[in-house]
């Protein structure tokens, strides 16, 4: 069982601790063209970016919580204390992610039992394939914040 | 994108004008009674029967398999207001105007858009014609030679007063409410109606045709046809739908109903070439008797959102039912078609192809059922489906169905996606044609199936006009 | 292929597989499903606690989703799953050798030519009895190579890393429900690795054998098959004929690795009380090749649709389906392919055959995802209706997402024709010859892809159900 560490190269972004700032980190497949290309001398529109979407306490480690955020749905993922955003639609059947669960660190799609990696988006279960996008994420205080992109 | 609309769209749930709420929170059984003022007992009682048929009918969802691939939030319900005649005036926008007591003129009136004017003027061929602006049918006009042959050409609510069995006898037989939700809702709250009737052996020379037209956004209406061909009768009829570009959603949820008596030849074709913004639902069903010919064409070329119900019933052997269908999508529009073949009688024939080129990111469904009755032996039903995707984002779903509960029949499906044949655009390309020109040569090869097979030359013309332009478009 | 068998030389006219052997089982759990049902499954296979919580999770997602309302007629499936023994477990261990099986057991295989078919020269031979593998044997040439053919169960003890990396990605419990069922409670079936580069030429067989009255069986099998390997698998299932409804939900996961090919076949021939409710499914990588050919002639009910998922470039996934649908029985069956990388073919050609009351159904789904250019598909479905009572229908999806990808499906539906039969007959042949020839003459461009034994077989089992099918 290769159990993937959350924290692989290029998957950075959708991931916070804590109160750790997120750096920019590549956006996952599929991440907008216009503000994902964004250099390091964008930070401050980077930042501006950032969302409240949900306080700390409503997603306790080893849970899935779904918000929406400009008409987008976003499931936040809690592993292991680490917090994950990703689109909330599963790329099988467009079930939303945070009704399912998550289990030996991934998250599992409650209607047919796809599988994805939180940090990187990528699918590792049929039967989805294609990835869903992620979202850069980070921990203020007691405030979980969103930047779509 | 217009899930999008939709969610800001309820942020003004209010409409103007009239003050009337937008979506059906606000239509009840009340609302049926005052659209059926001044209709006979046995309407207004079909139209409450459909009503209540239509709240014990659930909103259908994705789950739903006909709805499998258009999400109902597309048909933007709750961003329009349902105001049919009588309630907030023929426009249903809450403008006002004349509610509906009499059949319509037989002169187009002032005021009515250009757009309306050409649908049913210009160079469109036709002994009869009838005008639908909004919710309500606003000119109708039948060539004297035909009226005194004993054709019938008027308003479906005038039809039912002046013949009432004609009309009792047909209506909601070919589309009951209890086929599904929006069945139903058209059933109780139908407005813009047309009844056509041809008697016995009359022949139609030219064909009958029909303009509906939207003029605002935010309007709902519920048009509805009934035709009735009578034993040896020939017609042809010809429902266009128009309206200017809308900055937001408008809907039509309308209702078709052909009935080709015994060796009659029908044609009915639907062209819809709505503007941009309007959400186009129609559900249709032809019944043939005998040896009757019922043909269809159904073109979907405008709305932003249309869902195509068409459904042929072969009642008599002999029957035959050529059914075509053509769609070019572009932009981001949205076309689900389903459509029915079902063989009840024995000894009858049905021959289906539905064509469609799609560009940029746009979805394109083709859900197609070949039913064969038990005891329908010799039947022979065919069924074709053809897609040409054009551009990268485009999508198309194809389900081409057989049910079959008869031995001695022919049946066979065939369903196809694919591309311009990059060879052939080569070598167009090598002979030094235009990108455009090669293109729109390879897209008519394509659609020349259908077109060759649609004996109506002026519809065939409109259709090449209309084809070159979205072509056009693309390329500019 | 055998053109002039008579029906003489085959004596039976009824299903040749209805016979009962006597013995006695050493554990047989209590009917119905329940949690401990699949806690004393797993403690009567040691398994390790992962697996334990595996099941009593896939329990909870088979206890909440609904019934399928699509397929075939479910309607009285919970009554029978009710009153169904989930586990019967025929003797203590696994035999590697045949003598040593028990010979009630054994009887049961020689009568159905098991260990015929294994001097025959199959590459290896395992058999099901009830709910667990009486007896698994490789040849020894092949398990030099590194091939490892081997219950379920004991991969899962003896490949545990090999075995969790694979097991249950391909078709996770959440699926659908028999799946989730089958996660809950499943035993028996075979693991199979094939390592790189090895290609076992001759066929790997598993044999599955119900014997009890009101037995649900639960077979999983897992196979991968690594870089540029190639082996080939051949299933065969039967069950005596009792009054009351018999279950079977096998879960078949394959992994097809880059360059390898793989070919699943199965002869699916239960009694005609069983609902046959499987999920197959192959993931397939760069420039691999996967075969399904698949024989559904038994069963009251089948629900089957064995799929290829494309998932590297140049991929290849093909499904042969014969369905023969007798009276009282009904195939849905058909196949699905999903194209998500570039240059991915497919092909599906399925063929049915209806007569008395029997219904064919193809059901199907092509899809191509978008990014899955110059992906090709296409689909051929034929129907042929021996009687005014039989059924057929076609349901084939097919939702293209690539404009540079390139899709057909045709089908066509006909009935056996009286010219031809005619014919026959005034060339010698009786009515019954003549329509057997026939349908052996539609199902030949899949029959001619088996080995020589099962295409035998395979007209012989036709040539029986068509028995009194005309006049």
């Amino acid at each position: 069982m290769s159990e993937e560490a959350p924290t692989t190269a290029g998957a950075g972004g959708n991931r916070a601790v804590g109160g750790d700032r997120a750096a920019g980190g590549d956006r996952a497949a599929g991440g907008d063209r216009a503000v994902g290309t964004a250099t390091a001398g964008d930070v401050s529109a980077e930042t501006s970016a950032y969302t409240r979407v949900a306080s700390l306490d409503e997603v306790p480690e080893g849970t899935l919580f779904g918000v929406v955020m400009d008409g987008h749905r976003v499931c936040l993922a809690n592993v292991d204390g680490e917090i994950y955003a990703l689109q909330d639609n599963c790329s099988h059947q467009d079930f939303p992610l945070s009704a399912g669960c998550i289990e030996d660190g991934r998250i599992e799609c409650a209607w047919h039992g796809a599988r994805f990696d939180p940090a990187s988006g990528r699918a590792v279960a049929l039967p989805a394939i294609r990835p869903v996008k992620t979202f850069d994420v980070r921990v203020d205080g007691d405030d979980v914040l969103v930047d779509l992109g | 994108m217009a899930e999008a609309a939709g969610v800001m769209g309820t942020e003004t749930a209010v409409a103007e004008g009239a003050g009337r709420a937008k979506g059906l929170e606000g239509v009840d059984r009340a609302t049926v009674e005052r659209v059926s003022a001044g209709e006979p007992n046995w309407l207004r009682e079909a139209r409450l029967a459909a009503w209540d048929v239509f709240e014990a009918t659930p909103m259908p969802t994705t789950k739903l398999e006909e709805w499998r691939y258009t999400e109902v939030s597309k048909l933007a319900l709750d961003e329009v207001v349902f105001a049919p005649v009588g309630l907030g005036g023929p426009s249903g926008n809450g403008k006002g105007g004349v509610v509906s007591a009499a059949s319509p003129p037989a002169t187009v009136p002032d005021g009515v858009a250009e757009g309306a004017r050409e649908l049913v003027h210009g160079d469109r061929e036709a002994v009869g014609r009838m005008l639908q602006v909004g919710g309500a049918m606003v000119y109708a006009a039948l060539d004297e030679e035909y009226a005194a042959k004993g054709v019938i050409l008027t308003d479906l609510a005038t039809a039912a007063r002046e013949h009432p069995e004609l009309v009792r006898e047909h209506l909601g037989r070919a589309v009951a409410p209890e086929a599904g939700k929006f069945q139903a809702l058209n059933g109780a709250l139908w407005s813009a109606g047309v009844f056509l009737y041809v008697p016995r052996g009359v022949r139609l020379e030219r064909p009958i045709r029909v303009g509906r037209w939207i003029d605002d956004p935010g309007e709902a209406v519920l048009p509805r046809t009934l035709i009735v061909a009578g034993e040896g009768s020939q017609v042809a009829y010809i429902d266009e739908f128009g309206s200017p570009d809308l900055d937001a959603p408008a809907l039509s949820i309308g209702a078709v109903e052909v009935f080709a008596g015994q060796g009659a030849q029908v044609q009915y074709v639907g062209l819809q070439r709505w503007g941009r913004g309007v959400r186009h639902v129609s559900q249709q069903r032809t019944i043939a008797q005998r040896e009757a010919n019922l043909d269809t064409l159904v073109v979907n070329l405008g709305a932003s959102v249309a869902r195509i119900d068409m459904a042929a019933s072969l009642e008599g052997p002999g029957a035959r039912s050529d059914m075509l269908g053509l769609y070019f999508a572009h932009d981001d529009q949205h076309f689900d078609h389903n459509t029915r073949q079902d063989h009840v009688s024995a000894h009858a024939t049905s021959d289906l192809l539905y064509k469609g080129a799609l560009y940029d990111a746009t979805r394109v469904i083709f859900r197609g059922l070949i039913k064969v009755f038990p005891g329908a032996q010799r039947t022979d039903a065919y069924q074709t489906n053809r897609n040409l995707l054009l551009s990268g984002n485009a999508r198309a779903d194809s389900l081409p169905n057989l049910e079959i509960e008869a031995d001695d029949v022919r049946c066979s499906h065939g369903a196809t996606v694919g591309q311009l044949d990059a060879e052939e655009m080569f070598y167009l390309r090598s002979r030094g044609m235009s990108k455009e020109d090669a293109e729109r040569l390879v897209i008519f090869g394509f659609f020349g199936e259908v077109l060759e097979r649609l004996p109506l030359p002026g519809v065939v013309e409109e259709l090449r006009e209309a084809i070159t332009q979205k072509i056009r478009w693309h390329h500019v | 292929m055998p053109q002039n068998e008579t029906l003489e030389a085959l004596d039976l006219d009824t299903y040749k597989y209805d016979f009962i052997t006597a013995g006695k089982p050493v554990f047989k759990a209590r009917p119905g499903l329940d949690e401990e049902i699949v806690r004393q499954i797993s403690a009567h296979k040691d398994e390790p606690e992962w697996m334990l919580n595996f099941r009593l999770k896939a329990l909870k997602i088979y206890e909440s989703k609904p019934m399928p309302k699509w397929g075939g007629d479910l309607s009285a499936l919970q009554d029978t799953l009710d009153q169904i023994y989930f586990y019967i477990r025929p003797q203590d261990r696994m035999e590697r050798s045949w003598d040593d099986v028990p010979q009630e057991i054994k009887d049961t295989f020689e009568k159905l030519g098991i260990p015929e078919a294994e001097r025959k020269g199959l590459a290896g031979v395992g058999a099901q009895y009830e709910s667990e593998m009486v007896y698994h044997s490789l040849k020894k040439e092949w398990e030099d190579k590194g091939v490892i053919f081997d219950s379920i169960e004991d991969g899962l003890k003896n490949h545990p890393e090999l075995f969790r990396e694979h097991f249950a990605t391909v078709i996770p419990p959440g699926d659908n429900k028999f799946a989730a069922m089958n996660s809950a409670v499943w035993s028996g079936g075979s693991f199979v690795y094939i390592p790189k580069g090895v290609k076992v030429e001759i066929p790997l067989q598993a044999y599955f054998r119900v014997n009890a009255e009101r037995m649900g069986q639960f077979e999983r099998t897992l196979i991968i098959v690594d870089e540029g390997a190639e082996a080939q698998y051949i299933e065969g299932c039967t069950a005596p004929v009792y009054s009351t409804e018999s279950f079977h939900s096998g879960v078949i996961e394959i992994i097809v690795k880059p360059n390898a090919r793989f070919r699943y076949v199965t002869i699916q021939n239960w009694s005609h009380n069983m609902y046959n409710l499987v999920t197959q499914r192959a993931v397939v990588h760069e420039n691999a090749k996967m075969e399904w050919l698949d024989g559904n002639l038994g069963s009251k009910l089948t629900m089957k649709y064995p799929s290829c998922y494309l998932v590297g470039e140049g991929a290849n996934g093909e499904i042969l389906s014969i369905a023969y649908a007798g009276p009282g029985q009904h195939q849905d069956t058909g196949g699905k392919v999903i194209h998500a990388a570039p240059r991915t073919t497919s092909q599906i050609v399925s063929k049915s055959i209806s007569r008395g009351s029997g219904r064919a159904s193809y059901r199907g789904l092509c899809k191509v995802y978008e990014g899955a250019t110059g992906a090709k598909s296409n689909v051929e479905c034929d129907a042929l209706l021996l009687d005014e009572d039989a059924r057929t229908d076609t349901f084939p999806y097919i939702e293209i997402e690539e404009h540079t990808a390139s899709v057909g499906h045709e089908a066509t539906v006909s009935k056996i024709g009286d010219e031809q039969i005619f014919y026959l007959m005034s060339r010698g042949l009786s009515e019954a010859e003549a329509a057997a020839m026939i349908v052996r003459g539609f199902i030949e461009p899949i029959a001619k892809q088996l080995p020589l034994e099962y295409a035998v077989e395979l007209n012989r089992l036709i040539e029986l159900e068509m028995e009194g099918s005309v006049g």
